[in-house]
Protein backbone atom coordinates (compact mmCIF):
# COMPACT_ATOMS: atom_id res chain seq x y z
CA UNK A 1 0.00 0.00 0.00
CA UNK A 2 1.32 3.37 -0.91
CA UNK A 3 1.98 5.89 1.90
CA UNK A 4 -0.54 8.47 0.52
CA UNK A 5 -3.24 5.80 0.47
CA UNK A 6 -2.31 4.83 4.02
CA UNK A 7 -2.63 8.51 5.05
CA UNK A 8 -6.02 8.80 3.33
CA UNK A 9 -7.18 5.62 5.01
CA UNK A 10 -5.96 6.72 8.43
CA UNK A 11 -7.51 10.17 7.95
CA UNK A 12 -10.71 8.48 6.87
CA UNK A 13 -10.50 6.27 9.92
CA UNK A 14 -9.83 9.31 12.09
CA UNK A 15 -12.74 11.14 10.53
CA UNK A 16 -15.00 8.15 11.00
CA UNK A 17 -15.23 8.49 14.80
CA UNK A 18 -16.47 12.07 15.00
CA UNK A 19 -18.59 11.53 11.89
CA UNK A 20 -20.24 8.52 13.47
CA UNK A 21 -20.62 10.49 16.66
CA UNK A 22 -22.36 13.31 14.84
CA UNK A 23 -24.52 10.78 12.96
CA UNK A 24 -25.45 9.07 16.19
CA UNK A 25 -26.32 12.36 17.82
CA UNK A 26 -28.42 13.33 14.81
CA UNK A 27 -30.23 10.00 14.93
CA UNK A 28 -30.93 10.43 18.65
CA UNK A 29 -32.15 13.94 18.05
CA UNK A 30 -34.33 12.73 15.19
CA UNK A 31 -35.87 10.09 17.37
CA UNK A 32 -36.09 11.98 20.63
CA UNK A 33 -35.96 15.67 19.85
CA UNK A 34 -38.63 18.10 18.81
CA UNK A 35 -39.29 19.14 15.21
CA UNK A 36 -36.54 21.73 14.90
CA UNK A 37 -34.10 19.29 16.42
CA UNK A 38 -35.27 16.61 14.07
CA UNK A 39 -34.84 19.02 11.14
CA UNK A 40 -31.35 19.86 12.28
CA UNK A 41 -30.64 16.18 12.70
CA UNK A 42 -31.90 15.45 9.20
CA UNK A 43 -29.76 18.20 7.71
CA UNK A 44 -26.77 17.02 9.68
CA UNK A 45 -27.32 13.45 8.57
CA UNK A 46 -27.71 14.55 4.97
CA UNK A 47 -24.58 16.65 5.11
CA UNK A 48 -22.77 13.81 6.75
CA UNK A 49 -23.88 11.49 3.98
CA UNK A 50 -22.68 13.91 1.27
CA UNK A 51 -19.33 14.33 2.96
CA UNK A 52 -18.92 10.62 3.49
CA UNK A 53 -19.85 9.88 -0.10
CA UNK A 54 -17.51 12.55 -1.38
CA UNK A 55 -14.65 11.19 0.71
CA UNK A 56 -15.38 7.64 -0.34
CA UNK A 57 -15.56 8.59 -3.99
CA UNK A 58 -12.33 10.43 -3.72
CA UNK A 59 -10.66 7.50 -2.09
CA UNK A 60 -12.01 5.05 -4.64
CA UNK A 61 -10.84 7.25 -7.51
CA UNK A 62 -7.41 7.47 -6.02
CA UNK A 63 -7.28 3.72 -5.38
CA UNK A 64 -8.46 3.00 -8.91
CA UNK A 65 -5.85 5.31 -10.35
CA UNK A 66 -3.17 3.70 -8.25
CA UNK A 67 -4.29 0.24 -9.33
CA UNK A 68 -4.31 1.26 -12.98
CA UNK A 69 -0.83 2.70 -12.60
CA UNK A 70 0.31 -0.50 -10.91
CA UNK A 71 -1.15 -2.70 -13.67
CA UNK A 72 0.38 -0.45 -16.34
CA UNK A 73 3.77 -0.54 -14.66
CA UNK A 74 3.55 -4.30 -14.33
CA UNK A 75 2.88 -4.60 -18.05
CA UNK A 76 5.72 -2.21 -18.87
CA UNK A 77 7.94 -4.13 -16.47
CA UNK A 78 7.37 -7.32 -18.45
CA UNK A 79 7.64 -5.49 -21.79
CA UNK A 80 10.96 -3.96 -20.83
CA UNK A 81 12.56 -6.95 -19.19
CA UNK A 82 11.32 -9.79 -21.35
CA UNK A 83 12.96 -8.73 -24.64
CA UNK A 84 16.26 -8.03 -22.89
CA UNK A 85 16.24 -11.45 -21.21
CA UNK A 86 15.27 -13.13 -24.47
CA UNK A 87 17.93 -11.24 -26.40
CA UNK A 88 20.63 -12.17 -23.86
CA UNK A 89 19.61 -15.79 -24.06
CA UNK A 90 19.65 -15.62 -27.86
CA UNK A 91 23.12 -14.04 -27.78
CA UNK A 92 24.35 -16.75 -25.41
CA UNK A 93 22.98 -19.45 -27.71
CA UNK A 94 24.61 -17.90 -30.75
CA UNK A 95 27.98 -17.47 -29.06
CA UNK A 96 27.88 -20.99 -27.70
CA UNK A 97 26.90 -22.38 -31.10
CA UNK A 98 29.71 -20.43 -32.80
CA UNK A 99 32.30 -21.49 -30.23
CA UNK A 100 31.30 -25.15 -30.34
CA UNK A 101 31.19 -25.13 -34.14
CA UNK A 102 34.70 -23.65 -34.18
CA UNK A 103 35.84 -26.23 -31.64
CA UNK A 104 34.32 -29.02 -33.71
CA UNK A 105 36.11 -27.68 -36.79
CA UNK A 106 39.42 -27.82 -34.93
CA UNK A 107 38.70 -31.37 -33.90
CA UNK A 108 37.93 -32.18 -37.53
CA UNK A 109 41.41 -30.93 -38.45
CA UNK A 110 42.96 -32.97 -35.64
CA UNK A 111 41.13 -36.09 -36.81
CA UNK A 112 42.34 -35.56 -40.39
CA UNK A 113 45.94 -35.12 -39.23
CA UNK A 114 45.65 -38.15 -36.98
CA UNK A 115 44.41 -40.23 -39.91
CA UNK A 116 47.39 -39.05 -41.96
CA UNK A 117 49.75 -39.94 -39.09
CA UNK A 118 48.17 -43.36 -38.68
CA UNK A 119 48.44 -44.01 -42.41
CA UNK A 120 52.06 -42.87 -42.24
CA UNK A 121 52.62 -45.20 -39.32
CA UNK A 122 51.18 -48.08 -41.34
CA UNK A 123 53.48 -47.18 -44.23
CA UNK A 124 56.32 -46.86 -41.75
CA UNK A 125 55.55 -50.32 -40.51
CA UNK A 126 56.02 -51.50 -44.09
CA UNK A 127 59.29 -49.61 -44.30
CA UNK A 128 60.46 -51.05 -41.02
CA UNK A 129 59.63 -54.51 -42.33
CA UNK A 130 61.63 -53.84 -45.48
CA UNK A 131 64.48 -52.61 -43.30
CA UNK A 132 64.25 -55.74 -41.18
CA UNK A 133 64.36 -57.97 -44.24
CA UNK A 134 67.31 -56.00 -45.66
CA UNK A 135 69.05 -56.21 -42.30
CA UNK A 136 68.56 -59.99 -42.10
CA UNK A 137 69.81 -60.34 -45.66
CA UNK A 138 72.85 -58.17 -44.93
CA UNK A 139 73.59 -60.15 -41.79
CA UNK A 140 73.48 -63.35 -43.81
CA UNK A 141 75.73 -61.92 -46.54
CA UNK A 142 78.24 -60.59 -44.04
CA UNK A 143 78.22 -63.88 -42.22
CA UNK A 144 79.02 -65.58 -45.54
CA UNK A 145 81.90 -63.13 -46.10
CA UNK A 146 83.22 -63.96 -42.65
CA UNK A 147 83.05 -67.64 -43.41
CA UNK A 148 84.87 -67.08 -46.72
CA UNK A 149 87.61 -65.19 -44.92
CA UNK A 150 87.97 -67.97 -42.40
CA UNK A 151 88.16 -70.52 -45.24
CA UNK A 152 90.90 -68.44 -46.88
CA UNK A 153 92.76 -68.37 -43.60
CA UNK A 154 92.42 -72.13 -43.31
CA UNK A 155 93.71 -72.58 -46.86
CA UNK A 156 96.64 -70.37 -46.08
CA UNK A 157 97.40 -72.34 -42.96
CA UNK A 158 97.26 -75.54 -45.01
CA UNK A 159 99.60 -73.99 -47.55
CA UNK A 160 102.04 -73.06 -44.81
CA UNK A 161 101.75 -76.61 -43.59
CA UNK A 162 102.53 -77.93 -47.04
CA UNK A 163 105.53 -75.62 -47.27
CA UNK A 164 106.68 -77.05 -43.98
CA UNK A 165 106.38 -80.54 -45.44
CA UNK A 166 108.51 -79.42 -48.42
CA UNK A 167 111.24 -78.46 -46.03
CA UNK A 168 111.35 -82.03 -44.83
CA UNK A 169 111.65 -83.17 -48.47
CA UNK A 170 114.43 -80.63 -49.02
CA UNK A 171 116.32 -82.04 -46.05
CA UNK A 172 116.12 -85.46 -47.65
CA UNK A 173 117.33 -84.01 -50.96
CA UNK A 174 120.34 -82.44 -49.23
CA UNK A 175 121.16 -85.76 -47.67
CA UNK A 176 120.83 -87.45 -51.03
CA UNK A 177 123.13 -84.83 -52.62
CA UNK A 178 125.67 -85.39 -49.84
CA UNK A 179 125.36 -89.12 -50.43
CA UNK A 180 126.09 -88.59 -54.12
CA UNK A 181 129.13 -86.53 -53.22
CA UNK A 182 130.34 -89.19 -50.83
CA UNK A 183 129.76 -91.89 -53.44
CA UNK A 184 131.65 -89.83 -55.99
CA UNK A 185 134.51 -89.34 -53.52
CA UNK A 186 134.61 -93.03 -52.68
CA UNK A 187 134.41 -93.91 -56.38
CA UNK A 188 137.29 -91.53 -57.06
CA UNK A 189 139.29 -93.23 -54.30
CA UNK A 190 138.53 -96.60 -55.82
CA UNK A 191 139.53 -95.32 -59.24
CA UNK A 192 142.81 -94.00 -57.84
CA UNK A 193 143.46 -97.33 -56.14
CA UNK A 194 142.53 -99.07 -59.40
CA UNK A 195 144.97 -96.84 -61.33
CA UNK A 196 147.70 -97.63 -58.82
CA UNK A 197 147.01 -101.34 -59.12
CA UNK A 198 146.88 -101.00 -62.92
CA UNK A 199 150.25 -99.27 -62.89
CA UNK A 200 151.65 -102.06 -60.71
CA UNK A 201 150.21 -104.60 -63.16
CA UNK A 202 152.30 -103.13 -65.93
CA UNK A 203 151.28 -103.54 -69.55
CA UNK A 204 148.59 -106.08 -68.57
CA UNK A 205 146.98 -103.42 -66.43
CA UNK A 206 146.97 -100.74 -69.13
CA UNK A 207 143.31 -101.35 -70.10
CA UNK A 208 142.41 -101.48 -66.43
CA UNK A 209 144.19 -98.20 -65.98
CA UNK A 210 142.12 -96.69 -68.77
CA UNK A 211 138.99 -98.02 -67.06
CA UNK A 212 140.14 -96.64 -63.78
CA UNK A 213 140.75 -93.29 -65.43
CA UNK A 214 137.26 -93.28 -66.86
CA UNK A 215 135.81 -94.17 -63.47
CA UNK A 216 137.84 -91.37 -61.96
CA UNK A 217 136.48 -88.87 -64.47
CA UNK A 218 133.00 -90.28 -63.92
CA UNK A 219 133.31 -89.93 -60.20
CA UNK A 220 134.64 -86.44 -60.66
CA UNK A 221 131.61 -85.54 -62.72
CA UNK A 222 129.32 -87.25 -60.16
CA UNK A 223 131.00 -85.29 -57.44
CA UNK A 224 130.43 -82.07 -59.34
CA UNK A 225 126.83 -83.04 -59.98
CA UNK A 226 126.32 -83.84 -56.33
CA UNK A 227 127.89 -80.56 -55.31
CA UNK A 228 125.74 -78.73 -57.81
CA UNK A 229 122.64 -80.57 -56.51
CA UNK A 230 123.54 -79.74 -52.93
CA UNK A 231 124.03 -76.09 -53.80
CA UNK A 232 120.71 -75.87 -55.67
CA UNK A 233 118.84 -77.77 -53.00
CA UNK A 234 120.31 -75.47 -50.40
CA UNK A 235 119.12 -72.49 -52.42
CA UNK A 236 115.68 -74.05 -52.78
CA UNK A 237 115.56 -74.76 -49.06
CA UNK A 238 116.46 -71.18 -48.32
CA UNK A 239 113.80 -69.99 -50.75
CA UNK A 240 111.23 -72.30 -49.21
CA UNK A 241 112.17 -71.11 -45.74
CA UNK A 242 111.76 -67.56 -46.89
CA UNK A 243 108.35 -68.40 -48.36
CA UNK A 244 107.38 -70.22 -45.19
CA UNK A 245 108.41 -67.30 -43.01
CA UNK A 246 106.57 -64.87 -45.26
CA UNK A 247 103.49 -67.11 -45.26
CA UNK A 248 103.64 -67.33 -41.46
CA UNK A 249 103.86 -63.59 -41.10
CA UNK A 250 101.12 -63.03 -43.67
CA UNK A 251 98.89 -65.59 -42.00
CA UNK A 252 99.38 -63.96 -38.62
CA UNK A 253 98.54 -60.55 -40.01
CA UNK A 254 95.56 -61.82 -42.00
CA UNK A 255 94.24 -63.65 -39.00
CA UNK A 256 94.47 -60.51 -36.91
CA UNK A 257 92.78 -58.38 -39.58
CA UNK A 258 90.08 -60.98 -40.12
CA UNK A 259 89.37 -60.94 -36.42
CA UNK A 260 89.15 -57.15 -36.38
CA UNK A 261 86.91 -57.16 -39.49
CA UNK A 262 84.63 -59.73 -37.92
CA UNK A 263 84.40 -57.67 -34.75
CA UNK A 264 83.56 -54.55 -36.77
CA UNK A 265 80.94 -56.44 -38.75
CA UNK A 266 79.40 -57.71 -35.55
CA UNK A 267 79.35 -54.20 -34.08
CA UNK A 268 77.73 -52.73 -37.19
CA UNK A 269 75.11 -55.45 -37.21
CA UNK A 270 74.45 -54.90 -33.52
CA UNK A 271 74.04 -51.15 -34.06
CA UNK A 272 71.73 -51.73 -37.01
CA UNK A 273 69.72 -54.22 -35.00
CA UNK A 274 69.35 -51.67 -32.23
CA UNK A 275 68.33 -48.94 -34.66
CA UNK A 276 65.78 -51.18 -36.37
CA UNK A 277 64.32 -52.17 -33.02
CA UNK A 278 64.08 -48.53 -31.92
CA UNK A 279 62.33 -47.54 -35.15
CA UNK A 280 59.84 -50.38 -34.78
CA UNK A 281 59.22 -49.48 -31.14
CA UNK A 282 58.70 -45.82 -32.00
CA UNK A 283 56.25 -46.75 -34.76
CA UNK A 284 54.32 -48.97 -32.34
CA UNK A 285 54.23 -46.21 -29.72
CA UNK A 286 53.08 -43.66 -32.28
CA UNK A 287 50.30 -45.94 -33.45
CA UNK A 288 49.13 -46.66 -29.90
CA UNK A 289 49.16 -42.98 -28.95
CA UNK A 290 47.33 -42.00 -32.13
CA UNK A 291 44.62 -44.55 -31.44
CA UNK A 292 44.38 -43.29 -27.87
CA UNK A 293 43.98 -39.71 -29.04
CA UNK A 294 41.34 -40.74 -31.56
CA UNK A 295 39.39 -42.43 -28.74
CA UNK A 296 39.59 -39.25 -26.64
CA UNK A 297 38.34 -37.21 -29.58
CA UNK A 298 35.40 -39.59 -30.03
CA UNK A 299 34.46 -39.07 -26.39
CA UNK A 300 34.79 -35.31 -26.82
CA UNK A 301 32.50 -35.40 -29.84
CA UNK A 302 29.86 -37.05 -27.69
CA UNK A 303 30.16 -34.29 -25.07
CA UNK A 304 29.99 -31.59 -27.72
CA UNK A 305 26.57 -32.89 -28.71
CA UNK A 306 25.28 -31.76 -25.32
CA UNK A 307 25.59 -28.20 -26.60
CA UNK A 308 22.69 -28.92 -28.92
CA UNK A 309 20.55 -30.04 -25.99
CA UNK A 310 21.46 -26.93 -23.99
CA UNK A 311 20.66 -24.73 -26.96
CA UNK A 312 17.24 -26.33 -27.33
CA UNK A 313 16.43 -25.82 -23.65
CA UNK A 314 17.48 -22.17 -23.87
CA UNK A 315 15.40 -21.77 -27.02
CA UNK A 316 12.30 -23.06 -25.25
CA UNK A 317 12.87 -20.70 -22.30
CA UNK A 318 13.59 -17.81 -24.64
CA UNK A 319 10.33 -18.34 -26.49
CA UNK A 320 8.39 -18.58 -23.25
CA UNK A 321 9.96 -15.38 -21.93
CA UNK A 322 8.75 -13.71 -25.11
CA UNK A 323 5.19 -14.62 -24.06
CA UNK A 324 5.54 -12.87 -20.69
CA UNK A 325 4.46 -9.35 -21.79
CA UNK A 326 1.21 -10.76 -23.20
CA UNK A 327 0.56 -12.62 -19.94
CA UNK A 328 1.16 -9.46 -17.88
CA UNK A 329 -0.68 -7.03 -20.18
CA UNK A 330 -3.18 -4.56 -18.66
CA UNK A 331 -6.51 -6.38 -18.33
CA UNK A 332 -9.41 -5.04 -20.32
CA UNK A 333 -11.93 -6.09 -17.74
CA UNK A 334 -12.66 -4.08 -14.58
CA UNK A 335 -12.57 -7.28 -12.61
CA UNK A 336 -8.95 -8.03 -11.77
CA UNK A 337 -8.09 -11.68 -12.09
CA UNK A 338 -5.00 -12.97 -10.28
CA UNK A 339 -1.97 -13.81 -12.41
CA UNK A 340 -1.96 -17.44 -13.52
CA UNK A 341 1.37 -19.05 -14.54
CA UNK A 342 -0.27 -22.27 -15.67
CA UNK A 343 -0.96 -21.30 -19.31
CA UNK A 344 2.62 -20.18 -19.78
CA UNK A 345 3.96 -23.26 -18.04
CA UNK A 346 1.73 -25.56 -20.07
CA UNK A 347 2.85 -23.85 -23.25
CA UNK A 348 6.47 -24.22 -22.20
CA UNK A 349 6.01 -27.89 -21.34
CA UNK A 350 4.49 -28.56 -24.73
CA UNK A 351 7.76 -27.56 -26.39
CA UNK A 352 9.88 -30.00 -24.38
CA UNK A 353 11.77 -32.74 -26.23
CA UNK A 354 13.93 -34.13 -23.45
CA UNK A 355 13.24 -36.06 -20.28
CA UNK A 356 15.35 -33.74 -18.12
CA UNK A 357 13.27 -30.75 -19.24
CA UNK A 358 10.15 -32.49 -17.96
CA UNK A 359 11.90 -33.46 -14.73
CA UNK A 360 13.00 -29.91 -14.03
CA UNK A 361 9.56 -28.61 -14.97
CA UNK A 362 8.05 -30.74 -12.26
CA UNK A 363 10.63 -29.74 -9.67
CA UNK A 364 13.29 -32.44 -9.96
CA UNK A 365 16.34 -30.27 -10.71
CA UNK A 366 18.72 -32.90 -9.29
CA UNK A 367 17.35 -35.39 -11.79
CA UNK A 368 18.43 -33.16 -14.68
CA UNK A 369 21.99 -33.02 -13.39
CA UNK A 370 22.08 -36.74 -12.86
CA UNK A 371 20.75 -37.28 -16.35
CA UNK A 372 23.38 -34.97 -17.80
CA UNK A 373 26.19 -36.62 -15.89
CA UNK A 374 25.06 -40.12 -16.76
CA UNK A 375 26.43 -41.92 -19.78
CA UNK A 376 24.92 -40.64 -23.02
CA UNK A 377 21.61 -42.21 -23.92
CA UNK A 378 22.74 -44.77 -26.44
CA UNK A 379 19.21 -45.21 -27.69
CA UNK A 380 18.99 -46.58 -31.18
CA UNK A 381 15.78 -47.91 -32.62
CA UNK A 382 15.51 -49.56 -36.00
CA UNK A 383 12.15 -49.61 -37.76
CA UNK B 1 34.10 -43.96 -54.87
CA UNK B 2 32.99 -42.65 -51.50
CA UNK B 3 29.30 -42.72 -50.64
CA UNK B 4 27.47 -39.49 -49.87
CA UNK B 5 25.43 -38.86 -46.76
CA UNK B 6 23.15 -35.85 -46.24
CA UNK B 7 23.08 -34.27 -42.75
CA UNK B 8 20.10 -32.05 -41.95
CA UNK B 9 20.27 -30.11 -38.67
CA UNK B 10 19.77 -26.48 -37.67
CA UNK B 11 22.82 -26.68 -35.38
CA UNK B 12 26.06 -25.97 -37.24
CA UNK B 13 28.12 -27.50 -34.48
CA UNK B 14 26.09 -30.70 -34.57
CA UNK B 15 26.56 -30.93 -38.33
CA UNK B 16 30.31 -30.48 -37.75
CA UNK B 17 30.44 -33.21 -35.11
CA UNK B 18 28.48 -35.73 -37.19
CA UNK B 19 30.49 -34.74 -40.27
CA UNK B 20 33.74 -35.54 -38.44
CA UNK B 21 32.51 -39.03 -37.62
CA UNK B 22 31.24 -39.71 -41.14
CA UNK B 23 34.32 -38.38 -42.94
CA UNK B 24 36.58 -40.43 -40.65
CA UNK B 25 34.64 -43.48 -41.78
CA UNK B 26 35.25 -42.59 -45.43
CA UNK B 27 31.94 -40.99 -46.39
CA UNK B 28 31.39 -37.74 -48.26
CA UNK B 29 29.06 -35.34 -46.47
CA UNK B 30 26.40 -32.91 -47.71
CA UNK B 31 24.98 -30.45 -45.14
CA UNK B 32 21.67 -28.60 -44.84
CA UNK B 33 20.30 -26.43 -42.00
CA UNK B 34 16.66 -27.54 -42.23
CA UNK B 35 14.26 -29.58 -44.35
CA UNK B 36 13.66 -26.82 -46.87
CA UNK B 37 17.37 -26.18 -47.32
CA UNK B 38 17.94 -29.92 -47.75
CA UNK B 39 15.33 -30.23 -50.49
CA UNK B 40 16.87 -27.30 -52.36
CA UNK B 41 20.37 -28.77 -52.11
CA UNK B 42 19.47 -32.28 -53.18
CA UNK B 43 18.32 -31.48 -56.74
CA UNK B 44 18.91 -34.99 -58.05
CA UNK B 45 22.34 -35.40 -56.41
CA UNK B 46 23.15 -38.99 -55.56
CA UNK B 47 22.79 -39.55 -51.84
CA UNK B 48 23.15 -42.95 -50.18
CA UNK B 49 21.62 -42.10 -46.79
CA UNK B 50 20.09 -39.11 -44.97
CA UNK B 51 20.45 -38.13 -41.31
CA UNK B 52 17.99 -35.53 -40.07
CA UNK B 53 17.08 -33.77 -36.85
CA UNK B 54 13.41 -33.47 -35.87
CA UNK B 55 13.03 -29.99 -34.39
CA UNK B 56 14.10 -27.49 -37.05
CA UNK B 57 12.74 -24.17 -38.31
CA UNK B 58 11.08 -23.77 -41.73
CA UNK B 59 10.56 -27.51 -42.20
CA UNK B 60 10.93 -30.00 -39.37
CA UNK B 61 12.35 -33.49 -39.71
CA UNK B 62 9.04 -35.35 -39.91
CA UNK B 63 7.80 -33.09 -42.71
CA UNK B 64 11.12 -33.49 -44.49
CA UNK B 65 10.91 -37.28 -44.37
CA UNK B 66 7.38 -37.19 -45.75
CA UNK B 67 8.48 -34.87 -48.55
CA UNK B 68 11.44 -37.10 -49.44
CA UNK B 69 9.24 -40.18 -49.61
CA UNK B 70 7.16 -38.38 -52.22
CA UNK B 71 10.24 -37.81 -54.38
CA UNK B 72 10.79 -40.71 -56.81
CA UNK B 73 14.56 -40.08 -56.85
CA UNK B 74 14.94 -40.48 -53.10
CA UNK B 75 11.95 -42.60 -52.25
CA UNK B 76 14.09 -45.58 -51.26
CA UNK B 77 16.96 -43.65 -49.69
CA UNK B 78 17.19 -44.68 -46.03
CA UNK B 79 16.63 -41.92 -43.48
CA UNK B 80 17.90 -41.86 -39.92
CA UNK B 81 16.35 -39.49 -37.37
CA UNK B 82 19.05 -38.05 -35.09
CA UNK B 83 17.31 -36.08 -32.35
CA UNK B 84 17.02 -35.23 -28.67
CA UNK B 85 13.44 -36.48 -28.74
CA UNK B 86 13.00 -39.84 -27.07
CA UNK B 87 9.24 -40.01 -26.58
CA UNK B 88 7.52 -43.05 -28.07
CA UNK B 89 4.84 -41.00 -29.81
CA UNK B 90 7.51 -39.05 -31.67
CA UNK B 91 9.25 -42.26 -32.68
CA UNK B 92 5.96 -43.58 -34.01
CA UNK B 93 5.61 -40.39 -36.04
CA UNK B 94 9.02 -40.91 -37.53
CA UNK B 95 8.33 -44.53 -38.34
CA UNK B 96 5.00 -43.64 -39.94
CA UNK B 97 6.67 -40.96 -42.04
CA UNK B 98 9.14 -43.50 -43.39
CA UNK B 99 12.30 -43.24 -41.31
CA UNK B 100 14.45 -46.36 -40.95
CA UNK B 101 16.04 -45.63 -37.58
CA UNK B 102 15.70 -43.32 -34.60
CA UNK B 103 18.90 -42.28 -32.78
CA UNK B 104 18.78 -40.16 -29.63
CA UNK B 105 21.46 -37.50 -29.20
CA UNK B 106 24.13 -37.57 -27.93
CA UNK B 107 25.45 -40.76 -29.46
CA UNK B 108 28.93 -42.15 -29.85
CA UNK B 109 30.48 -41.71 -33.30
CA UNK B 110 31.21 -45.40 -33.72
CA UNK B 111 27.58 -46.29 -32.93
CA UNK B 112 26.25 -43.78 -35.43
CA UNK B 113 28.65 -45.20 -38.02
CA UNK B 114 27.33 -48.66 -37.17
CA UNK B 115 23.78 -47.52 -37.94
CA UNK B 116 24.92 -45.90 -41.18
CA UNK B 117 26.81 -48.96 -42.32
CA UNK B 118 23.80 -51.12 -41.60
CA UNK B 119 21.40 -48.97 -43.64
CA UNK B 120 23.45 -47.21 -46.33
CA UNK B 121 22.56 -48.04 -49.89
CA UNK B 122 25.14 -50.17 -51.75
Amino acid sequence: MKPSTENRVSRWQLAQAPALGVAAAAIVLANTGDAPARAVAAVALTLWGFVAAWCLRRWLLQASSSTAQYLQSRSEFAQQLSPVWAAQIATSREQMETAVASLAERFATIVVRLDVALRGTAAGDGGAEVMRVAFDHSELELSTVGQSLRRVMQSKAQMVGKVGELEAFMAELIEMADAVKRIAQQTNMLAINAAIEAARAGPEGRSFAVLAQEVRSLSARSGETGTGMATRVQAIVQAIQAVRDAAHASTEQDSQETLVAQQRIDQVLSDLRGATGAVTQAADTLRQESLGIKHEIDETLVQLQFQDRVSQIMSHVQHNIGRLPAAMAVPTSLVLAPLDAKPLLDELESTYAMAEERKVHHGDSAGSVATAKAAPVEEITFF
Amino acid sequence: MAKTILIVDDSASLRQVVGIALRSAGYDVLEACDGKDALSKLKGQKVHLMITDVNMPNMDGIAFVKAIKQNPTYKFTPIVMLTTESADNKKSEGQAAGAKAWVVKPCKPDQLIGVVQKLVLP
